[in-house]
Formats: C-alpha cells, sequence, structure tokens
C-alpha cells in the first residue's frame, strides 16, 4: 500500500472538476435564476492500487463527484483523465471500455439489485453490455468473481430476495468486478449493513484490493471505515475541498477547522479516548449562492476577518498535507492579508 | 448552549402536567408477531429498569427488539399481528399493560413521550409548526388561544429555536434536517413527561449535526430531570450519552452493563466480538475483526442461544438450553480472559433492582462452572 501522495503513475485524474444544477423559475419559459455549485473546482488524483477516501457531509458534492466520474452526469467545466486519457468526449468502444474499467458499489444493496434478475445475470451484466465476452465465458467468469467475494457460486440461479443483506453486498461487489474495473466508486457500501457484518464486507473490499490491484474511490461518513480503507483523505465541505492528505495526517494532524470539528464530531468509538470536543453551531449554508469567501466562514471557530471575502486555496500547508484555510499562509492568495 | 431562564422555568412549574420522576421497570416483556410464516417472538423475555434521570442505551442490530421493547412499552405495537403475550411495565406503581386504552392516552405523550427516528416522516407536512408542538399541551393542559401560543413558543426556546415568534408559522418543509428533529424534540417535551424514548433520533442527521442534537438533548436531560431510553445500532452514541447499557439479540437482552464497564471488560461473546470488529478512526489496524455468519431469522430461531453458531466460545449446551441471566461481577480486569469470578445464578427475570454496578450477562460462560 503507497502512502506518498503522487509522484507514482496516476489512473484518476480529476481536473479542476466543477458541477453547476441550474435552477429555473417559471413555468412556461423556465428561466434559470441561480445554480447550485455542488462541485466546484475540484481537484486530486488516485494512483493505481490506492484508495481514495472522500468524507464530508451530506450536500457537499461526494456523490455527485461519483456520477461525473461514472459519467452519469456531464461536467460544467474541468476534465476527468483516466489513464492520461479525456473521458469526457469518449464514444463507441472507447466508452465501452471505459464503462469497464470503472466499477460502482451503492450504498443499499436492496435497491441496486434488481429483483427480476438471477444473480448470475446481475453479476455478468458489465460483461455482456462493456466487453464482447463469449456467453460461455461469461458463466466462468461469473462463478469465479462469485467465489472472489467469498459466495457459493452455486447460488447463482438464485433471485436477490433469497439472500441476507451482507450477502446482497457481495453481490454488489461481484457485479462491479466481474469486467475486472481497475478503479472501484464505493458510494457508502457498508453503511446500509448490520453491524455484525460490516467488518467482513470491509475485510473484503481490502483483501480484494490487495489480490486484484484494483483502485477505490471511497465515499463514507464512517470516519472509522474511512481510516481503515484509504491511503489518502480528501474532506470535502460545500462542493469544494477543503483538506487533503495521507489518511493518517488528516486522521492524526487535522489542520482545517471544519476536519477538526467533523473528527470530534464523530464520536468515540470507545468512552475512554477522550477527544477534543469540537462542536460547531449552525448549518451547512445553501450550495445556492455560497458565500464568497470561505465556505465555512459563518460556522468557523477560527474565522478572521480575510476569511468573509477572500476565498482560501487548496495549497501544501506541511509536507504533503493541503488545506484550504487562510490559518495557513499558503492558502492565501498573494496580496490578501490575514490578520487575526 | 445555555439552561432555560428562571422565568421560563417557573411558567413551567405552573403549568406541569406529567413530570413527577418515576421509576419505569419492564419485566420479563414479551412481543409476539402472529404471521403466515409462523410466530416470530420479536420480544422474548426483555426485562430491566430505568431510574428516574439515567439514560439507558438499547442497542442491537436490526430486528433484534429494540424497537418493539419501545413500542411495546407505550401499547403502540402493530395489531392484531403484533401482541404483548405476557410481562409487566411498571411506572412507578402502575403497571402500564393493565390500563384501559383511555388511560393509557393519559400515560401516553404526557408521562412518556418518544421520538421517532425520521422528522420527515413523524411529523405532518400539512399542519404548522404551531399547530404540531402545541397539539400535547392542548390536549394534555387544556391550553387554548394565546396561551397556547406562548407555550408552543417556550418550548421552541427549549430547543433552540431561533425566533420561535416566527418559527412557530413554519411548515416542516421550510426546516432543515436538524431543526425538524428539534421541532420533534419539542412536541416529546410538550407535557414535561418522566420517561423519553428515543429511537434513532440522529440516524438522518449529518454527523456534525448529531453531534449538537445529542448535546441538545443532554442539555435538556439536565434541565428538565427525565429519564431517556435511547434505541441506536451505533456504540459511538451509546459511549457519548448513555450511563448504562443493554445489549440485544434475537429478541433478548444478552448483557447489560454501565456504559464503560460494557466498552472495558464486555462480558457476552456477541457484545464482545461487536465492539471489537467497530473501525475505530483512532487506530490503523492491519484487518478487522469479523463476526462470522449472519443474524438469525426470527422465523426459526436455533434451539439454545441463538448466537451459538456464531460464537467462538460456543460449548454442547449452547446449542441445548438458553442461559438464564448471570450476575458477572463488576470488573475492572480487562484481561479479556474469561471471567468466572462471582458467578451466582439469577434467575432471568428482574436482577437485583437499583442503579448498582450490576453487570449482568445471558451466556453460559458464567454460570460459574469449573472449565
Amino acid at each position: 500500500m503507497m502512502t506518498a501522495v503522487t509522484t507514482e503513475p496516476v489512473l484518476l485524474d480529476v481536473r479542476h472538476v466543477r458541477k453547476y444544477f441550474p435552477v429555473n423559475k417559471g413555468v412556461l419559459l423556465r428561466k434559470p435564476v441561480g445554480w447550485i455549485k455542488a462541485v466546484d473546482d475540484v481537484a486530486f488524483t488516485i494512483a493505481p492500487g490506492q484508495t481514495f477516501g472522500l468524507v464530508g457531509e451530506s450536500g457537499c458534492g461526494k456523490s455527485t463527484l461519483a456520477k461525473l466520474i461514472l459519467l452519469l452526469e456531464p461536467l460544467t467545466e474541468g476534465d476527468i483523465m483516466f489513464d492520461e486519457r479525456s473521458v469526457t468526449g469518449l464514444r463507441g468502444d472507447a466508452l465501452k471500455n471505459y464503462r469497464a474499467s470503472v466499477g460502482a458499489v451503492f450504498q443499499d444493496p436492496f435497491s441496486s439489485l434488481s429483483p427480476r434478475m438471477r444473480v448470475k445475470e446481475i453479476v455478468g451484466d458489465p460483461l455482456a453490455v462493456t466487453t464482447d465476452t463469449p456467453r460461455s465465458q461469461i458463466e466462468a467468469r461469473v462463478s469465479e468473481v462469485l467465489e472472489q467475494v467469498g459466495l457459493n457460486p452455486s447460488t447463482a440461479s438464485n433471485y436477490p430476495h433469497e439472500f441476507s443483506g451482507g450477502q446482497r453486498q457481495r453481490i454488489a461487489i461481484a457485479r462491479a468486478l466481474s469486467a475486472s474495473p481497475r478503479l472501484v466508486i464505493l458510494d457508502e457500501p457498508v453503511s446500509a449493513l448490520d453491524a455484525s457484518i460490516r467488518a467482513q464486507i470491509i475485510n473484503l473490499l481490502k483483501s480484494l484490493q490487495q489480490e486484484l490491484g484494483v483502485s477505490y474511490l471511497l465515499i463514507a461518513h464512517d470516519l472509522g471505515t474511512v481510516r481503515f480503507l484509504s491511503d489518502v483523505v480528501g474532506v470535502m465541505y460545500l462542493g469544494q475541498l477543503v483538506e487533503k492528505s495521507t489518511s493518517r495526517e488528516v486522521f492524526t494532524n487535522p489542520l482545517h477547522p471544519y476536519t477538526r470539528a467533523l473528527l470530534s464530531a464523530a464520536l468515540p468509538v470507545r468512552p475512554d479516548v477522550q477527544r477534543e470536543e469540537v462542536v460547531i453551531s449552525g448549518e451547512v449554508p445553501s450550495p445556492l449562492d455560497p458565500p464568497s469567501g470561505c465556505r465555512f466562514y459563518a460556522r468557523c471557530p477560527a474565522a478572521m476577518a480575510i476569511c468573509e471575502n477572500v476565498q482560501p486555496l487548496l495549497a501544501e500547508a506541511e509536507d504533503g498535507h493541503e488545506v484550504a484555510c487562510h490559518l495557513y499562509p499558503t492558502s492565501s492568495p498573494a496580496g490578501a492579508n490575514a490578520t487575526p | 448552549m445555555t439552561s432555560s431562564l428562571p422565568n421560563e422555568r417557573s411558567i413551567a412549574d405552573a403549568g406541569t402536567v406529567g413530570s413527577m420522576a418515576a421509576r419505569l421497570e419492564v419485566r420479563d416483556l414479551q412481543t409476539w408477531f402472529y404471521t403466515r410464516r409462523g410466530i416470530v417472538k420479536a420480544v422474548d423475555g426483555v426485562s430491566f429498569a430505568l431510574e428516574p434521570g439515567e439514560t439507558l442505551g438499547l442497542v442491537g442490530e436490526s430486528g433484534s427488539g429494540k424497537s418493539i421493547t419501545c413500542l411495546s412499552m407505550l401499547r403502540l405495537v402493530p395489531e392484531p399481528a403484533g401482541r404483548i403475550v405476557g410481562g409487566e411495565v411498571w411506572l412507578g406503581d402502575t403497571d402500564l399493560l393493565q390500563l384501559s386504552r383511555h388511560e393509557m392516552e393519559q400515560v401516553r405523550g404526557r408521562r412518556i413521550s418518544m421520538v421517532l427516528q425520521d422528522p420527515m416522516t413523524s411529523l405532518n407536512p400539512v399542519f404548522n409548526v404551531e399547530k404540531q408542538v402545541g397539539e400535547g399541551s392542548m390536549y394534555h393542559m387544556g391550553l387554548h388561544g394565546s396561551g397556547l401560543r406562548d407555550r408552543v413558543q417556550q418550548l421552541l426556546r427549549w430547543v433552540r429555536i431561533p425566533a420561535p415568534e416566527v418559527r412557530a408559522n413554519d411548515y416542516p418543509h421550510q426546516m432543515s434536517g436538524g431543526m425538524r428533529q428539534r421541532i420533534v424534540g419539542a412536541i416529546a417535551l410538550s407535557s414535561q413527561p418522566s420517561v423519553l424514548i428515543a429511537d434513532e433520533p440522529t440516524t438522518s442527521l449529518d454527523v456534525t449535526i448529531q453531534a449538537q442534537y445529542l448535546q441538545l438533548l443532554k442539555d435538556l436531560q439536565e434541565e428538565h430531570r427525565f429519564s431517556m431510553i435511547f434505541v441506536t445500532h451505533d456504540f459511538g452514541i451509546v459511549a457519548r450519552v448513555c450511563d448504562r447499557v443493554a445489549v440485544m439479540y434475537a429478541g433478548k437482552i444478552v448483557e447489560m452493563a454501565p456504559t464503560r464497564e460494557l466498552f472495558s471488560s464486555p462480558r457476552h461473546p456477541y457484545a464482545k466480538a461487536l465492539i471489537q470488529s467497530l473501525p475505530d478512526p483512532d487506530l490503523e489496524v492491519e484487518w478487522l475483526t469479523t463476526i462470522p455468519g449472519q443474524p438469525p431469522s426470527l422465523y426459526d430461531l436455533p434451539q439454545g442461544c441463538p448466537f451459538a453458531p456464531r460464537c467462538a466460545d460456543a460449548m454442547d449446551i449452547c446449542t441445548q438450553q438458553y442461559p438464564p441471566t448471570f450476575e458477572t461481577g463488576v470488573a475492572t480486569d480487562v484481561s479479556g480472559g474469561v471471567f468466572a469470578g462471582g458467578a451466582a445464578g439469577v434467575s432471568s427475570g428482574v436482577t437485583a433492582g437499583g442503579i448498582g454496578p450490576s453487570h449482568t450477562a445471558a451466556c453460559w460462560l458464567y454460570d460459574g462452572a469449573p472449565r
């Protein structure tokens, strides 16, 4: 497992991506009256075999980002490079190849699997759709991945309702892996599962990565899961990355006040671990017309004058540790004055 | 957060209805569901006591019976499929299960209130906040007109809703998730209950909002001195708010202990394994400890202890007979070895009453037999 932040080869390169959703008003003549800036200038990279963990509260743009990478939504601005090629203009076979290279596992294994399809159809579907694999080989491949995720291949003819929640999530993982992807997007992969099942699935994801060398983009709000699986962690707030570093750095040396609040709010797993209590007031502002300076300004316990008007930049404040906050001079644009 | 103003407290005391502190005791509660596929013993012999001012955590996975336990206390089990087939629920010196329907209505929402998981579904979208928050005060306290309006604003202030005189006219969709859940809290507190049941109240909230809400509940408990049953599957929340914890598995309480005790020396193999399997944001580990297998189906529970098929310490007797609840003694020994001292069989009924440092487990490991 790598812990260094990219001078290594890059598999996925998200370059200053923006996604704005128009807000329209009027019944017949729908006029755009504003934009929801769901993702606003986000950039990061994922190396082969690496896990990038994305944390943040609901509405911060994590899942929109996943949809952009999966090409389920068009970009407003920026670019996404996969294996050094832009994915935005892909057509035909190139697009199919890309779809085969990127798998996804979603939160709820009850709604993400079609109740009318047998397990072998569900798991074989990505192969059938994105590759020219002959039918006979698809069955063999299905058995192979089912075994990899710890399911008995003899259950391939069953329907999803015959499985428990944990087993269904294994089916969803098998589906994500069947076309041998190089990147898998995990959107809250364990939060719908029972507590006694979660550890099984988390361990499975980790061992599959070691076995197959696949990269993960992990979206989760459970920080324990993120810490366990991720090499690099990015913290999002209101459409922007506010902090990014190795998993260890973010968890042991959080720099951004929001990250600190998030870690504090993540609740101790054991009551004997004393944690700095940072209960931040207020709620996440609307991404429609976000504040002009730092987006965390109104809730920040360390807010300064500059924060209200000047947007901090994500920049390296410590070795390999990037943060977007005026508390660190690297974040303030030249000429701006960061006085408390 | 600050405590309420003294003049508010006096208004409250003048109009208090249900707030006599009372001990709640559940004895051998059994709630079964009669379905076409068979009988589901959702709650099967649950006993616990809740002292005035105490917070008891009820933890378990989905289907372990924690929510049905709470609904049974309020006699809100969906009928006719579900039936409370046995047990007693004592609030002070009244057995709630013996009350008439009408008498029960005087308890529900008045002496025991409940906060449900999702404020989006527990609030009515077509009534404004004032109407919904005031309903309890109107029904239980007979308030109306300006008196009722004042009461609603007071309740909104208790739960830190800014500008209550304006907000009272809002509808639920005009509020954020955290604020909606505070409205639900205001409704629950409206007749100053002695017991508040919170059923996963923060699951639908974001983590920073969750932290705010837990803090609010703790502050309110201090101000209004109610006892609380906190239903959750999240051990982090347990660690933060609960004095004692009851761990449920397949309709039964398998372990009960003061919170710190449970975390530092869990006794039941299920609780032990569950706590060990939690990914800890403070630690870097190579692999997580897992619990093999699946939670059992309540339609066909195995004979004996339902956890036995997944249990690393299972013995012959475990697959034959369900263990009684044993007092395991409070140990500060955290060595992780099997604790067998001080084990005296306590019948599966109510253990020694009182808030004393009792640590019980329903597991044959603690029957005191030499091994």
